[in-house]
C-alpha cells in the first residue's frame, strides 16, 4: 500500500488492476462492495486487481468487468482498457468500424488452394489465347518489316547444303549403328569446316552490305506498313463506330476476330485470313475500311443488319 | 451454368450480411466491415398508381427521406421484426449493397453469402431471405442464427463446454440465447427492439405533451437522452413536434427521466425474456452464466445503462461487447472462416 504514491505518476504504465485498486482505496470502498455492485465473485475482483489472467474468463468478459469497475470508481474506462490492452497484447483491440483495412490473409493459408490454382490457370489460358490472337500479327510484322532480322537468317540459310550433309548423315547413322564410327568423324569435320569457314566468310561480307541496305528499307517499310505488307490471303479491316453496334467478324477458319457489343467512338482494326465474314447489328452506325479503302456494304444491308463477306463473293 | 458462376465467384469476396430491421451491415472477409447502412429503400412510382416503379435511393440516402417524401416516392423499410416484409424490395436492396461492396469490379459479383436470421424466424421467413439473397446474385447462401453470430463476433468462447449467454438487441427483435459447444442450447426471440423504443417514445410524447413527433426524431431522442436506468445526471433535449390541439409545430424540452419512463414497457419485455431464458437454462450452464455473466450485443446495447438495469434485474454480471453494433456481422465473417477451416457448415441452419 505504501508504494502507491510512488507509482502514481506512471499512470500509463500501471496495470489496470493497480489503477482500479488505487481509485477504490481513494473512495474507501472494499473489494466486497465492488463485488456486490458488479455481481461478481470476490475472487474475480481480486484477480482483476492482481492482474491474474489465469483466473479470469475470456477477454470480452474481463473488458466488461473492467469497464463496470472503472465506472464505479470514477476512472476513465479508456485508461483502464488501454492498460489491459498493454497487459494482454495478444488480444487485438476491436475498433469502432473494425479492421476495415486489415491486410488480406496470405492466399496460401486459405485452404481453398485449388481455387487459386484454377484462377491462375484461367489467367494462363487467357494469356495463351491473347498470344494466339496477337502472335500472328507480330509474326507478320517481323517477317515483313524487318529485313535486318532476315539478313542473318539468309546468311545462315546459305550453308544449308552443308547442313543437309549433316542431316543426311544422321538418318544413316541412326539405323545403322555400326556406321556410326565411320559416319560421325566424316561429316563432323566437314560440317564444322563448312559452318565455320564459309558461314563466317559469308556473314562477314554480307552483314555490312545488309545493314547498309536494311536501315533505309526498314524506314521505307514503316511508312507503307499499313497496306502492302499483308500477304495476299490476309485482309485488314478498320472499323469505326459512330454509335453502339453488335459486331461479329470471323476469319475463313470461323475463328472470331471481333465478337461483341462495341460502343460509340470505339475503333477496331483486325487482320485475318480471307474470306472474312462480317455482321454488323447496327449497320448505319459503322464505317468500314478494307485494306485502307472505304467499303460500302449498303447492298448487303437488310433492315439495318449487314451480313457479308470480304472480299465480296458472288 | 454452375461452372460459370463458380468462376465468377473467384472474382467476388465472401460476405457476411447482418440483414437487420434497422441497419444492414456487410463484413467482407479479409477487409472487415465495409458497409453499414440503414435498411431503407425509397421507391419512386411515376405516372400515378399502377405506374412503373423504380428505386430512387437505398440506405443512408433513403433514410433521410423517411417521412419526408412527396407523393410519388415512398421510403419503406422492407424488413419488419427481423424478417422480410417486402420480398422484391429486400432483393433490390441486397443487390444494391452487394454491388456497392464490389464497386469497380469488371465481373458481375457472385459472392458466397452468409446471412444472419433471427432464431425465432419460421422456415418460410428463412426461405424468403435465402431466395432474396440468391436473387441478388449470391452464389451460395448460408444462414446462421443471429445470437450465434453475435456471440462469435463478441469473442465469446462458444466452442467451450461452458454456457455463455448472449442478448442481442436489434432494431426489430431481441434474441437471447445460451450457447455451449458451438451450439444453441436455448434461444428465444422477442419482437422488441430499437423500433419499439422509438414507438414508445412517440406514444409517450403524444400522451403527455399532446404533440406528435416522427420516428426519426424519436430515434434522435433515444440516442441523445435515452437511458434504461436512473442515473445521477439528468440530460435534456429540445424537440420540435406538431401540437395536436393547435395543429402547429411547437418546441418543447424532454429530459432523460421522462424517456426512461417512456421506455419502461419495452425494457420490461426484454428483461422478462432474459429471466425466462435463465429459468429455462439447464442448471449446469446456468451456473456458468451466473459466474461469468451475460453479454450484450446489437445496437440496443448502446442504450445508456442497459447493462445496469439487467444487472439489477437478474443479479448477474452483465457486460457490453466491444463495438456491439457490428458484432453480428463480424461473427458471421468469423463463422465463414471457421467453415472454410473446418469444412462443412458448422453453424449453419436450414
Amino acid at each position: 500500500m505504501t508504494e502507491i504514491p510512488e507509482t502514481e505518476p506512471r499512470v500509463t504504465q500501471r496495470a489496470p488492476g493497480d489503477i482500479l485498486k488505487h481509485a477504490r482505496q481513494g473512495k474507501n470502498l472494499s473489494i466486497a462492495a465492488i463485488a456486490t455492485q458488479l455481481n461478481l465473485d470476490l475472487r474475480t475482483v481480486e484477480a482483476l486487481e492482481n492482474g491474474d489472467l489465469s483466473k479470469l474468463p475470456a477477454p470480452i468478459f474481463v473488458r466488461g468487468y473492467l469497464r463496470g469497475y472503472a465506472r464505479l470508481v470514477d476512472v476513465r474506462e479508456d485508461d483502464v482498457l488501454a492498460a489491459y490492452q498493454a497487459l494482454a497484447p495478444q488480444e487485438p483491440a476491436p475498433r469502432a468500424v473494425s479492421m476495415a483495412h486489415r491486410p488480406m490473409r496470405p492466399a496460401f493459408l486459405i485452404p481453398s488452394i485449388p481455387w487459386r490454382g484454377l484462377l491462375s490457370g484461367v489467367v494462363l489460358i487467357g494469356l495463351v489465347l491473347l498470344a494466339m490472337e496477337i502472335g500472328p500479327q507480330i509474326l507478320d510484322r517481323l517477317t515483313s518489316g524487318d529485313t535486318t532480322e532476315s539478313a542473318p537468317a539468309t546468311g545462315l540459310a546459305l550453308p544449308v547444303p552443308t547442313g543437309e550433309a549433316v542431316t543426311d548423315e544422321l538418318p544413316q547413322s541412326m539405323p545403322a549403328t555400326d556406321n556410326l564410327s565411320l559416319a560421325l568423324p566424316e561429316p563432323t569435320p566437314s560440317a564444322v569446316d563448312d559452318l565455320q569457314s564459309p558461314a563466317i566468310e559469308e556473314i562477314e561480307p554480307t552483314t555490312p552490305s545488309d545493314i547498309d541496305f536494311g536501315v533505309p528499307s526498314a524506314a521505307d517499310t514503316e511508312v507503307v506498313a499499313v497496306a502492302p505488307v499483308l500477304p495476299p490471303d490476309q485482309v485488314q479491316l478498320d472499323i469505326n463506330f459512330i454509335s453502339d453496334s453488335w459486331v461479329e467478324i470471323r476469319a475463313a477458319d470461323r475463328s472470331k476476330l471481333v465478337f461483341g457489343l462495341l460502343r460509340k467512338g470505339e475503333q477496331r482494326s483486325v487482320t485475318g485470313q480471307a474470306p472474312i465474314s462480317v455482321l454488323f447489328g447496327n449497320a448505319s452506325a459503322v464505317t468500314l475500311k478494307v485494306n485502307g479503302e472505304m467499303f460500302d456494304y449498303a447492298q448487303f444491308t437488310n433492315g439495318n443488319i449487314a451480313r457479308f463477306t470480304v472480299p465480296v463473293q458472288p | 451454368m454452375f461452372g460459370f458462376k463458380r468462376i465468377l465467384g473467384m472474382f467476388s469476396n465472401d460476405l457476411s450480411i447482418d440483414l437487420g430491421t434497422a441497419n444492414t451491415l456487410i463484413y467482407v472477409r479479409g477487409r472487415g466491415i465495409v458497409l453499414n447502412e440503414p435498411s431503407v429503400v425509397a421507391i419512386r412510382q411515376d405516372r400515378g398508381p399502377g405506374g412503373p416503379k423504380s428505386i430512387a435511393a437505398v440506405g443512408l440516402e433513403a433514410k433521410a427521406m423517411l417521412g419526408r417524401t412527396p407523393g410519388n416516392i415512398t421510403a419503406i423499410r422492407p424488413l419488419k421484426d427481423g424478417v422480410i416484409a417486402d420480398f422484391t424490395v429486400t432483393e433490390k436492396m441486397l443487390q444494391h449493397f452487394i454491388h456497392k461492396v464490389h464497386e469497380g469490379r469488371v465481373f458481375r459479383p457472385s459472392p458466397r453469402v452468409l446471412i444472419c436470421v433471427p432464431c425465432g424466424s419460421t422456415q418460410v421467413e428463412r426461405r424468403a431471405i435465402k431466395e432474396s439473397a440468391a436473387g441478388a446474385g449470391a452464389r451460395e447462401v448460408y444462414l446462421i442464427e443471429e445470437p450465434m453470430a453475435a456471440a462469435i463476433g463478441a469473442g465469446m468462447p462458444v466452442d467451450e463446454a461452458r454456457g455463455s449467454m448472449v442478448l442481442d438487441i436489434g432494431g426489430g427483435t431481441s434474441e437471447v440465447a445460451v450457447i455451449s459447444l458451438n451450439g444453441i442450447v436455448y434461444s428465444a426471440s422477442v419482437r422488441i427492439g430499437g423500433d419499439r423504443f422509438d414507438d414508445a417514445i412517440v406514444n409517450y410524447v403524444r400522451r403527455n405533451y399532446g404533440t406528435l413527433i416522427g420516428e426519426a426524431t424519436a430515434e434522435r431522442i433515444k440516442h441523445e437522452v435515452g437511458s434504461a436506468f436512473p442515473g445521477n445526471e439528468v440530460r435534456e433535449i429540445e424537440v420540435k413536434g406538431r401540437n395536436l390541439a393547435q395543429g402547429i409545430p411547437r418546441s418543447f424540452t424532454l429530459n432523460s427521466n421522462e424517456i426512461l419512463e417512456a421506455l419502461q414497457e419495452p425494457l420490461a419485455g426484454i428483461t422478462g425474456a432474459v429471466k425466462t431464458a435463465l429459468e429455462q437454462t439447464p442448471p449446469e450452464l446456468g451456473s456458468d452464466v451466473a459466474e461469468r455473466g451475460i453479454v450484450l450485443t446489437g445496437g440496443g446495447a448502446l442504450l445508456k445503462d442497459l447493462d445496469r438495469l439487467l444487472m439489477e434485474e437478474t443479479g448477474l454480471p452483465v457486460v457490453v461487447a466491444d463495438d456491439p453494433l457490428t458484432c453480428v456481422a463480424r461473427g458471421g465473417g468469423k463463422a465463414l472462416e471457421m467453415m472454410d477451416e473446418r469444412g462443412g457448415e458448422v453453424f449453419c441452419v436450414e
